[in-house]
């Protein structure tokens, strides 16, 4: 193949010195999947609820494989709707395994989490595979496009979601929600703070 | 092409990739610790092991922590790959205490990069830390740090009045001793099988 044997040294030096331009480079981990976008307008909706609504029922499909409707909870379950804007994308990615890590204190506040993003099933299935042990439902509001999203009033001018927080007490009462800039993880803190005031008010010491 | 020019070639393409060592240690190649400082705490145990001189409340700076070596985590709670490595920082932490010795210490902090004290309570009651843990909300500090993604590795010397770094890793480790065998090596320790 090479009839001259310095041509060959070249040759060869060339394949172990530069391997990548003969192997396509693989993501090393699931970081490397994520989309880094731009910072976006911080917020592009208009809320459609308020605090001491009831909040909008729905029904959605799940990665777990069930439909989850919200009044399920009534009566038993404190919700923290966690809309997310889209899955593959920086914030999002790391604030779920957070609230994984966290489950003894949603479990304390008698809470669950309700994960909520306009991704198909699929797309959200292989996106969570990273998060750990999801103990919570994880929904897809894909088709119609958003709609849950559209009904409390964070869905955005390009079909994603606000990265929105609404907490909502056993009798299925809107009690507190943040609207948080896209670009930014909003703080634990707020869901455990609303979670205590609910708590405490059930139990009349506030 | 004659074989003459062929082997310049080759040459120059490897004194591309494996350019001559220098011995000296230019004075640009040395990272100073920027100055940050960090309010200190409460617990009387991180106030001993740091080595602080004020009272709870008052601010210190990083380079006031009485070690010989620095080593700042950055971490977050949020972050799966820092909750995977954190046990192994933690066995890290123990085989650091086990091997101390009078005339090295050691000492490692870990900095919450957009954590607020709540989420790096959370993070320290999950893993059961023994070492210090400091918010860091604003991500001030990350970025004073110049901090390239969580979990982060950040080692530092003292060198007179300051300090330098002289590590950085990004990424998570699976060998504790692996681990704390290349700090020391990096950090010019020559005995680096015990620390203060």
């Amino acid at each position: 193949m090479f009839a001259n044997p310095v041509l060959a040294v070249l040759a060869a030096l060339t394949v172990f010195l530069c391997p990548e331009s003969i192997q396509a480079a693989e993501p090393k981990n699931f970081r490397d999947l994520i989309f880094a976008s731009e910072p976006l307008k911080p917020i592009d909706s208009e809320l459609k609820i308020k605090i001491g609504d009831v909040a909008p029922d729905f029904i959605l499909p799940s990665i777990q494989g069930e439909k989850v409707q919200l009044s399920q909870f009534r009566g038993r379950k404190n919700v923290v709707l966690s809309f997310v804007p889209a899955a593959w994308t920086p914030v999002c990615s790391d604030q779920w395994p957070g609230y994984v890590f966290a489950r003894h204190l949603f479990e304390a506040q008698e809470a669950i989490i309700l994960g909520i993003t306009v991704d198909n099933i699929p797309t959200l299935y292989a996106w969570t595979r990273q998060m750990g042990e999801v103990w919570f439902p994880i929904l897809s509001d894909f088709w119609p496009h958003g709609d849950v999203a559209d009904t409390y009033g964070v869905l955005r001018n390009d079909g994603t979601t606000e990265r929105a927080l609404v907490i909502i007490d056993k009798q299925g009462v809107i009690r507190n929600i943040k609207v948080e800039d896209i670009n930014v993880r909003p703080p634990l803190d707020f869901i455990v703070t609303s979670l205590i005031r609910i708590n405490k008010k059930k139990g009349g010491t506030e | 092409m004659k074989n003459t020019t062929i082997l310049a070639l080759i040459i120059s393409i490897l004194s591309f990739f494996f350019p001559a060592p220098s011995n000296a240690e230019t004075s640009s190649d040395v990272e100073v610790l920027p100055e940050i400082t960090l309010t200190v705490p409460d617990n009387k145990g991180y106030i001993q092991y740091l080595g602080l001189k004020g009272e709870p409340g008052t601010s210190f700076s990083l380079n006031d922590i009485d070690a010989d070596i620095l080593l700042i985590e950055l971490f977050s709670m949020y972050c799966p790959y820092c909750q995977n490595v954190a046990p192994t920082v933690n066995e890290l932490y123990e085989k650091i205490e086990q091997t101390k010795r009078p005339d090295l210490k050691l000492v490692i902090i870990g900095i919450g990069a957009n954590n607020t004290d709540l989420e790096v309570d959370i993070f320290r009651q999950g893993f059961d830390i023994a070492f210090p843990l400091f918010s860091d909300s604003d991500m001030s500090i990350y970025n004073t740090l110049a901090g390239a993604g969580t979990p982060g590795f950040i080692g530092c010397r003292k060198d007179g009045e300051k300090s330098v770094i002289f590590f950085r890793e990004s990424g998570g480790f699976t060998d504790h001793s692996q681990f704390l065998a290349d700090l020391l090596h990096r950090a010019g320790v020559k005995e680096v099988d015990r620390v203060r």
